[in-house]
């Protein structure tokens, strides 16, 4: 008898780690969203998230929820509408198209983390509030 | 025993609202990142602002969808939480409070978010809110300064 990698139980662990990691960004989601109550404030933060080191934790993000989102998809599909026969194609479907996902984002985003990497500013804003522009 | 009192939902029922809840969560995840990241980063000045926001947040009708987003996606990732507890967590008063804290948590974040999107304000009438401008890349004459200066001015 072989050993083999149990995938099934491996979707499980994989499934449930990226929805509990989900359900911490969530929080800390929450928490940035309500800094909409004060617009220069909430300015200031999104400029924030445009620096390189951000633009790469989004890219992670992206990955975590294509992976949850996809997965999860699948197994709607697989439950309800009795795709279970077609298992191997909807897993299929659902790599090639999380890739393609994968990949459109990392193309907009890795520019500007490359782009931080070689001049070492990992953390300074692609975009700048001007202050007092406004009245 | 708040299994019976009826704190800690069962799991035939969370199988089933995961399901439900994450066939609605696809479509308000596409509709969300079609919001924030196209409508901004590829079409207008590149970063997601206020007004951004404000312009479609104006509307009760997508107040309403971002209130049922939040709701959903809350219920959805706490029935989550519930699950791996039950499944992780077998001393009773461990799994008290464990199961008590999630409510907490529900609650919290549940009022927070929801107060964020109902107490949303436009600007005060008479101002805009600060101008962005890009500052990577090519760097901006100052004429083209003077020009963005000058469209805010017009807007107004
Ligand atoms: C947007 C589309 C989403 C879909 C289609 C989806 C789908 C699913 C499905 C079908 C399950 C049940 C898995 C099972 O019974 O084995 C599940 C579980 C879960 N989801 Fe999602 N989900 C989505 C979004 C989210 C979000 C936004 C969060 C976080 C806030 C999240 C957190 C969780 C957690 C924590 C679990 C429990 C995992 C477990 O018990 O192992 N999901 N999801
Ligand atoms: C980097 C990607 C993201 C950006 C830039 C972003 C941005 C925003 C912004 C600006 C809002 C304010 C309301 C609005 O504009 O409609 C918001 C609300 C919200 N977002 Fe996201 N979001 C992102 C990813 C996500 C993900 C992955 C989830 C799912 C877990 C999510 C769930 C929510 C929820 C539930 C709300 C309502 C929050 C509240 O009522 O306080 N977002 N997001």
């Amino acid at each position: 008898m072989r050993y083999r990698i149990r995938t099934g139980a491996l979707a499980f662990i994989l499934h449930r780690a990226t929805g509990l990691a989900l359900v911490l960004y969530l929080f800390v989601h929450i928490f940035s969203v309500s800094r909409l109550a004060n617009p220069a404030s909430f300015n200031e933060e999104m400029a924030l998230y445009s620096s390189a080191l951000f633009k790469f934790v989004e890219l992670g993000l992206l990955g975590v929820v294509v992976a949850h989102v996809l997965n999860g998809a699948r197994i709607i599909a697989v439950d309800f509408w009795g795709a279970s026969r077609k298992q191997a194609t909807v897993f299929y479907v659902a790599v090639g198209v999380g890739t393609l996902v994968v990949l459109y984002g990392a193309i907009h985003l890795l520019p500007a983390v490359f782009d931080g990497i070689s001049s070492g500013q990992l953390l300074s804003p692609s975009y700048e509030v001007i202050h007092g522009g406004g009245h | 025993m708040l299994r019976e009192k009826g704190f800690e939902p069962g799991g035939q029922f969370i199988w089933f609202f995961h399901r439900v809840s994450g066939f609605a969560l696809v479509i308000l995840l596409i509709l969300h990142f079609a919001w924030v990241h196209f409508s901004t980063d590829v079409t207008s000045d590149g970063l997601l602002t206020f007004n951004d926001v404000m312009n479609r947040l104006s509307s009760p009708f997508f107040k309403a969808i971002d209130l049922s987003f939040l709701v959903l996606a809350l219920a959805h990732g706490l029935m989550g939480v519930m699950l791996s507890i039950q499944d992780y967590i077998k001393r009773q008063g461990l799994r008290m409070i464990a199961v008590g804290t999630v409510w907490i948590l529900a609650i919290v974040f549940g009022v927070w978010g929801s107060v964020t999107i109902l107490t949303l304000k436009p600007h005060e009438p008479g101002t805009t809110p600060e101008p962005v401008r890009k500052v990577t890349g090519v760097p901006q004459p100052a004429e083209e300064n003077q020009a963005l200066w000058q469209i805010v001015e017009d807007g107004q």
